[in-house]
């Protein structure tokens, strides 16, 4: 499976202005890990999205394998590839605060009928440190703990995509380590992109990264192998 | 491997197995449950003295399409042809039609009629030979606290020998639907006086109920080919005993209310509960930020849909079973109402159960489809909040 982007282009209105949040991007993913960085407002959070089939493109073209997102999927389809093959774990998105917390985090399984998808979920929850959580809903739990709920439910049906929008933001260090050796250990077999803007974080943790693509204003600045 | 494979096999087996099992339990309970609430529902005003015979047949006779005085003519008939020896025919007739005594000019020798109200209090009895005048007349309106002495001696041993059959009435009067009659013979009970119309309009019937006795166990047969063959009527014949303790048994009490068949639907709608919530009652969150998670993973619209409907058939049938038990028991014990028959509350229960859940769920489908299709998904990813 492969992701490629093609002249895409994404503007939002804000106030009376447009405001281009992507910029006739052009980009391909394989296999490996791509951390995409950039500074506040580049584009890194819009470009997961519009991947995701969250956002729709103004221009271009945007293929996840045989789907062009834009043009060949209406929102049944991008539900169904968010539900089979794209793991997207958003940045503000994490646990609702009325749910409880093993079902926000087993939804993807849930959906897919699997029997036992509770003990699936607290398996994950005891290897990232989230045994605290079981039985608790969203509200009772701390921005860290939700995150990490949030990460889980984009790993726990083994998607081949998964996109991470900003993964650590509000993660302790024993966590960043956790997350960071998973997806070690996983990035060969699946296509990782993740968003960041701080890099000094995944070399401090050794995180193996394929590539970083840079963004500056909705553009690509620079990629580097 | 070998051994792990096995292992594999055996959990899923067991696993499979314990939860059809509960689902069996489940499905028994308030199968068997709801069939007994509603069967008994039905017919728990038969609250004759029944454990003083050995057979019985309660038949009710539908009029409501009928004439009535057709259908009168037709009990009549039957109460001729039938009434054997050792055997008892009670027709009770509804009490917005007045008996006029000449309608019971054929049914010889006898008739008596008895007023009564509510089983609570004795109005009057009236016991004429045909064509001639009464001759026993109790007309005296009662107070509720009970007969007077006099009145109940007299009323409790009447005996008349006419044309070689022996029909004798004997009655016990309590307050509060305690046994009325303890017949021995051919009564035709009337239901209210005019005067008592306004007060018990708000009970009706719609049956005619002849109850025989039968020693031989083989009546219920001929009268109900000669009801259902040649009258053309609709009849319910029931005569095994056991079914009639359980009528009986349906005069209500706390104790009744807490029966197997009560017990029973609500074991079921428990475990069915606890398990719904585990499993299946995942999908009846609708807040904005939950519907934008679903929107995310594509959640079915109908899987939400059932969700919500199980959550109000459970939730409505419990609240509303509940709250018309309540009031029934007020009505009862503040003797606003003397002994409102407990058929009608359950039926306007039941009605209301499927009013309500018909118009909620058609509000829920509506509010369901709003949501989902109200909620942005690009702007609750971007900002968290829909």
């Amino acid at each position: 499976m492969r992701i490629k982007l093609d002249n895409v282009s994404k503007s939002y209105i804000s106030g009376k202005k447009s405001i281009k949040a992507i910029d006739n991007v052009s980009i391909e993913f394989d296999r490996g890990l791509h951390v995409i960085t950039g500074g506040n407002a580049s584009g890194k959070s819009t470009l997961i999205r519009l991947i995701a089939g969250i956002s729709r493109p103004d221009h271009g073209v945007i293929s996840v394998g045989k789907y062009r997102l834009n043009i060949d999927c209406n929102n049944e389809c991008l539900s169904m590839l968010r539900r089979e093959y794209i793991g997207f774990m958003p940045q503000t998105l994490m646990v609702p605060k009325s749910m409880e917390a093993e079902k926000a985090c087993g939804l993807p399984l849930i959906l897919k009928n699997v029997n036992g998808w509770r003990e699936v979920v607290h398996m994950y929850f005891e290897e990232f440190g989230l045994k605290d959580c079981m039985g608790r809903k969203g509200g009772e739990l701390s921005v860290g703990q939700r995150q990490r709920i949030a990460f889980i439910r984009s790993i726990i049906f083994n998607p081949p995509i998964l996109l991470l929008d900003e993964p650590f933001s509000h993660q302790d260090e024993d966590s960043v380590r956790k997350i960071v050796e998973f997806l070690n250990s996983i990035s060969n077999d699946k296509i990782i992109i993740l968003a960041t803007p701080d890099l000094t974080l995944l070399k401090v943790y050794r995180l193996k990264i394929d590539r970083i693509i840079s963004l500056f204003r909705g553009r690509i600045r620079s990629i580097t192998d | 491997m070998i051994t792990s494979i096995f292992k594999e096999i055996f959990l899923e087996t067991k696993r499979v197995f314990i939860k059809t099992l509960i689902y069996l339990f489940i499905i028994f309970f308030l199968l068997v449950g709801s069939t007994q609430f509603a069967w008994t529902s039905n017919y728990y005003y038969v609250y004759y003295p029944y454990e003083k015979m050995d057979y019985y047949y309660a038949i009710e006779l539908e009029y409501g399409k009928k004439n009535f005085n057709e259908v009168i003519k037709i009990s009549k008939s039957m109460v001729e042809e039938l009434v054997l020896e050792n055997s008892v025919i009670i027709v009770t007739i509804p009490y917005p039609y007045s008996l006029q005594v000449e309608h019971y000019k054929v049914v010889n020798p006898t008739i008596a009629i008895v007023y009564r109200y509510e089983d609570i209090s004795l109005l009057g009895v009236d016991i004429r030979l045909d064509n001639e005048e009464p001759i026993l007349v109790f007309t005296e309106s009662l107070s509720n606290d009970g007969a007077p002495p006099e009145i109940l001696g007299k009323i409790k041993e009447v005996s008349l020998i006419i044309n070689d059959i022996n029909i004798s009435i004997s009655m016990n009067v309590y307050i509060h639907s305690q046994p009325l009659f303890e017949p021995k013979g051919l009564l035709i009970i009337k239901y209210g006086s005019k005067e008592y119309l306004d007060i018990i309009s708000s009970v009706d019937f719609y049956m005619s109920q002849i109850l025989i006795k039968d020693d031989s166990g083989s009546l219920g047969e001929i009268i109900r080919n000669k009801v259902v063959n040649e009258y053309g009527l609709n009849m319910s014949v029931y005569y095994k005993p056991d079914v009639l303790e359980v009528m009986e048994s349906w005069s209500p009490s706390i104790s009744n209310l807490l029966s197997y068949s009560f017990m029973s639907y609500w074991i079921g709608v428990i475990l069915g509960s606890i398990i719904l919530i585990r499993n299946s009652f995942l999908f009846v969150d609708l807040s904005k930020e939950v519907v934008g998670l679903y929107l995310i993973y594509g959640v079915p619209l109908k899987r939400v849909i059932m969700s919500f409907i199980i959550l109000l058939l459970i939730l409505s049938s419990m609240s509303i079973f509940l709250s018309t038990v309540s009031v029934y028991f007020v009505f009862t014990y503040i003797d606003l109402i003397k002994q409102p028959p407990l058929d009608i509350f359950l039926t306007i229960s039941s009605s209301t159960i499927f009013l309500t859940i018909i118009i909620m769920t058609v509000l829920s489908i509506a509010f369901i489809k709003y949501r989902f299709s109200s909620t942005e998904l690009e702007d609750y990813v971007s900002t968290g909040v829909a």
